[in-house]
C-alpha cells in the first residue's frame, strides 16, 4: 500500500509540447501577414542656391516662362505650360476631384512633349494650390521622375510657391491668403 | 531480482522542469522583434499614411519632421497641433510657427558633423494639403534646412 501512495505523488510528467509549438508556428506566420510590410523611400527636393528679392520685369517673366516647363496642380485638374504653344489643360476625370482621379497619364505625355521641346532641361516647376493634398504632389514627382530604371522625363522636379497668377511663377509669389510656403525652385 | 526491475523504472520517472518563464521571455522578445523592428510602418495609425511612390532611392538619416493629420513633430516630440490636417482656426501664420522653427532649429544644430546644405527628413501624411506642407516647408527653411527629403512607401 505505500509503494502505491508513493507511485501517486511521483506521476509521470510528460510536457506535451506539441500543442505549444503549433501555437507558436501558427501565430508567427499569422503576424507575419498582418504587418504591413512595406519599403520606405524618398524623394529628395533641394532648395534654390538663392531666392527672389525682388519681382523682375515682365519681359524677364515672360522669356523665364517660355524656357520652363510648369506643372500646375488644382483642384480641377493639372495645367502644363511648356508642353507645346499655349497650355495644356489636363481634368480631372470626375467633377470631384480626389487624388486617384487626376490624370496622370495625360501629365506624363504632356511631359514628354515638353521634353522633347527643352531637350537639356533638367527641371519641372511644380506649382500646387493650397488645397492640393500632398499625394498629388507625390504624384507629379513620381510622373516627372519615372520608374525605378527608367530614363526620368525631368529629373528635377522643384516645388514653387502656392497657386500664382498666370505668367507670374517665381519665387516668393503665391496665393495672398495662404501662409508663404517655401520658395523651392531651380 | 526484485531491485534490479525497480532501479531502471526508477531512471524513467525523472521530474521533467520545463522552464517557463524562459519559453515565455523568448517568445515576447521575438514578437516584439517582429512587431517593432523589422518594419517601422507595422502600426496602423489613422492620422497618419505616408502616400504611395514608384520612388526608389533609400531614406537617409537626419531629423524627422512628420506632419500627421493631427499634429506636427519634430523628432517625435509634438510641437504644432492640427485639426483633421489643416491648420487650427487662427493659427498658420508665421508668428504662429514659431515653436516649429525654434524645434527645428535646435533639431539642426544636434546634427553631427554640421552639414553645409542640412537636410531636414519629412514624413508627411498623404491628405496633408500644400497650404500646411507649404508653410511647415517654409520653417524649415527659416531653420536653416537646405534640403528636404520626403519620405513615401516605395513599390518594395
Amino acid at each position: 500500500m505505500p509503494r502505491v501512495s508513493r507511485r501517486r505523488t511521483q506521476p509521470d510528467f510528460d510536457l506535451d509540447l506539441v500543442p505549444i509549438l503549433s501555437l507558436i508556428v501558427h501565430l508567427l506566420p499569422m503576424l507575419l501577414l498582418i504587418v504591413r510590410f512595406v519599403t520606405l523611400a524618398e524623394h529628395p527636393v533641394s532648395q534654390p542656391p538663392a531666392k527672389a528679392t525682388e519681382a523682375p520685369s515682365r519681359e524677364k517673366v515672360e522669356a523665364q516662362e517660355s524656357e520652363r516647363v510648369i506643372v500646375r496642380a488644382t483642384g480641377q485638374g493639372f495645367s502644363v505650360s511648356g508642353a507645346e504653344a499655349g497650355e495644356v489643360s489636363l481634368p480631372c476625370r470626375s467633377t470631384d476631384c480626389a487624388p486617384e482621379t487626376y490624370d496622370f497619364d495625360g501629365l506624363q505625355a504632356a511631359l514628354r512633349a515638353a521634353r522633347t521641346l527643352h531637350p537639356t532641361l533638367q527641371d519641372v516647376l511644380v506649382v500646387p494650390d493650397p488645397q492640393v493634398p500632398y499625394a498629388v504632389i507625390i504624384g507629379v514627382f513620381d510622373v516627372a521622375r519615372g520608374k525605378k530604371g527608367e530614363t526620368p522625363i525631368f529629373a528635377n522636379p522643384v516645388l514653387v510657391v502656392g497657386a500664382p497668377e498666370r505668367g507670374s511663377v517665381r519665387s516668393g509669389e503665391g496665393d495672398p491668403a495662404a501662409p508663404t510656403p517655401p520658395s523651392v525652385g531651380p | 531480482m526484485r531491485s534490479a526491475r525497480r532501479r531502471p523504472r526508477r531512471r524513467v520517472e525523472m521530474n521533467f522542469l520545463l522552464s517557463f518563464t524562459s519559453m515565455t521571455d523568448m517568445f515576447t522578445n521575438v514578437l516584439l522583434f517582429l512587431l517593432f523592428f523589422v518594419n517601422p510602418a507595422t502600426v496602423e495609425d489613422v492620422n497618419f499614411a505616408l502616400p504611395q511612390s514608384t520612388a526608389s532611392a533609400v531614406p537617409s538619416a537626419g531629423p524627422r519632421l512628420r506632419i500627421a493629420k493631427d499634429e506636427i513633430a519634430v523628432d517625435s516630440a509634438p510641437v504644432m497641433r492640427l485639426a483633421q490636417g489643416q491648420w487650427r482656426a487662427g493659427e498658420g501664420s508665421a508668428d504662429d510657427r514659431g515653436p516649429l522653427v525654434e524645434a527645428l532649429g535646435r533639431a539642426r544644430e544636434k546634427i553631427s558633423p554640421p552639414q553645409d546644405a542640412p537636410t531636414v527628413v519629412v514624413e508627411c501624411d498623404e491628405g496633408i494639403p500644400w497650404v500646411v506642407l507649404g508653410a511647415v516647408l517654409q520653417s524649415a527653411q527659416d531653420a536653416g534646412f537646405a534640403q528636404y527629403r520626403l519620405i513615401v512607401l516605395g513599390e518594395g
